[in-house]
């Protein structure tokens, strides 16, 4: 008996845990980035500044509607579910002013993207990076 | 419709069977994407004025003015006043893109291009454009037919419900930061014409056609962001000429059985000038999200001045937000020096009540269920006076 609970209490401390991650931006070592801020991550994936300080032109990467990274990344950064970044997009698509990051699959796709090109900017969560990407803001959970 | 009606439909629903989700392709250096949006609406009208105004049997509740949507008692549960497709597609090369966006609309039978125009991004913060887009008169012109980026069933016609909602033209926008604020400004210029407007089929009876004209048309929008707060304002002129086509509804008020068309052509008014000013003020602060607009239409020449405004308050609570909205429509008689029109003139008043409930279904859809209560204090001497309305709609909206 004693033996099933300590599994239950494994397997919510495990849940827990995932559900706490830290999320992290990414950029290409290249970018000539450092770091950003909370307003500059803002503006950046949610169309507002097509350009990094650097000069470089940015190109945002987006994890599928399903993801619960972008669930949390969203809610985290906007304090927005992601009908209402949908919502948001929606406008600002269907009327040319801004075009929404680009989709990728997984976290593994934006990682390599983020590696191959410098204007590259993703969220994924901390336990996936590599030393080939740089991370310049963290989004912890509050 | 026309055999080039059921074409423009055909391509259209093929364009949709074969667009099942948004996507974007790159060949040759040029980039393709291609998105839509859907509402399914079904509406009924609870009660109101009964009567026959025009050839509609009331009560009616006018949900879309310039596409002639019109829920009425004639039928129980209506789909075609708010139901509409719309797919759009733009193919880009470095600075330079091509965007076109059609809209299948129940209420019309048709489906017309409401966007094709072309885009140069000059640098990172201007941008031209030039030809045929939104006449962006309010907050949400440019997105009024998106169900999904609306707190609404659809927007309030008190405040959207205009004869004029594309031109043909050119704009320049600029987009910049200062400090925390984040800065739009917007200037156009260009002419719409419209020889079978929507809006004239309430007034002047569904088979009816009406020739409308916004000539020199220019004007500007600025918009100011920062965090949960965004205000918006715009100034825009032009000409206005707007003439019967053929034939019009006719009704003897002495006589309730003498309601037929007759041939009717020339001005309704003489031709004349407008000039609008429009305010918004929206905030999302947390789960609270506030809509307040205002515009007013001075006609120069004319004997009358238009009002309207909207306040609007909901939360988000999970999926769900309840909204609440105050509109209004008002007419005023301006007499101060105005020569007398052949369109007499009489003050109109119909504040409207809107409670909204919304559900996010997915990340890309919704339903909402809608109740809306119109009061017509309008002077009686108005006509066609289509009185009070109540009506119930549920809908279902996506992007794609």
């Amino acid at each position: 008996m004693h033996r099933y609970l300590l599994v239950l209490f494994l397997g919510i401390i495990c849940a827990v845990s995932a559900l706490a991650v830290d999320i992290v931006v990414i950029v290409n070592p290249k970018s000539g980035v450092d770091l950003l801020s909370k307003d500059d991550v803002i503006d950046i994936f949610m169309g507002r500044n097509r350009q990094l300080s650097s000069g470089i032109p940015t190109l945002p990467l987006d994890l599928p509607d399903t993801s619960a990274e972008r669930e949390n990344f969203y809610a985290r950064l906007t304090g927005k579910s992601i009908s209402e970044i949908n919502a948001y997009w929606a406008r600002l698509n269907f009327t040319g002013r801004a075009t929404p990051p680009a989709l990728v699959r997984s976290q593994e796709e934006a990682i390599h993207k983020v590696i191959d090109n410098r204007s590259s900017l993703a969220y994924v969560t901390r336990s996936k990076i590599s030393a080939q990407v740089k991370v310049v803001f963290e989004l912890n959970e509050k | 419709m026309t055999s080039c009606t059921h074409i423009r439909n055909l391509i259209i629903l093929t364009l949709i069977c074969f667009v099942p989700d948004s996507y974007a392709k790159q060949a040759g250096g040029i980039e393709y994407s291609g998105s839509g949006f859907l509402t399914i609406a079904a509406g009924q009208m609870l009660g109101g004025t009964r009567a026959n105004v025009e050839d509609y049997n009331c009560p009616c509740f006018l949900s879309d003015y310039a596409h002639a949507s019109v829920y009425d008692s004639r039928s129980g549960l209506q789909w075609k006043p708010d139901t509409k497709i719309g797919v759009q597609g733009s193919a880009s090369y470095n600075d330079v893109s091509v965007t076109a966006q059609v809209v299948a609309r129940s209420a019309m039978g048709t489906a017309d291009l409401e966007w094709l125009y072309g885009n140069y991004n000059m640098n990172d913060k201007i941008s031209i454009q030039l030809g045929r887009k939104r006449l962006p008169m309010f907050y949400y012109s440019d997105v009024q037919d998106i169900g999904f980026s609306l707190p609404w069933a659809h927007v309030p016609p008190s405040l959207y419900g205009w004869e004029v909602v594309n031109y043909n033209g050119a704009n320049i926008r600029y987009q910049d930061r200062f400090g925390d604020w984040s800065a739009t400004a917007n200037l156009l210029a260009g002419n719409e014409n419209n020889n079978n407007s929507g809006y004239w089929k309430i007034y002047n009876g569904r088979q009816s056609k009406t020739s409308v004209k916004w000539t020199d048309i220019v004007g500007g929008d600025l918009t100011l962001s920062k965090d949960w707060l965004e205000a918006r304002t715009v100034y825009i002129q032009s000409k206005m000429d707007e003439s019967y086509g053929g034939m019009v509804w006719d009704t003897n008020p002495a006589d309730s059985t003498y309601q037929t068309y007759i041939p009717q052509s020339g001005p309704i008014y003489p031709q004349s000038k407008q000039r609008i000013y429009g305010l918004a003020v929206n905030a999302d602060y947390q789960n609270w999200l506030v809509r307040t607009e205002f515009i007013q239409i001075d006609h120069p020449g004319l004997t009358w001045r238009d009002h309207a405004q909207i306040v609007g308050v909901g939360y988000r609570y999970g999926k769900w937000q309840p909204m609440f909205t105050w509109s209004e429509y008002q007419l005023t008689v301006v007499t101060d020096g105005v020569l007398p029109t052949a369109l007499p003139s009489y003050p109109m008043l119909q504040p409207l009540l809107t409670l909204t409930l919304r559900y996010d279904l997915t990340p890309t859809s919704d339903l909402n269920a809608q109740y809306e209560s119109l009061k017509d204090e309008s002077s009686p001497l108005n006509y066609p006076n289509y009185g009070n309305s109540r009506l119930l709609t549920f809908t279902y909206d996506m992007v794609f």
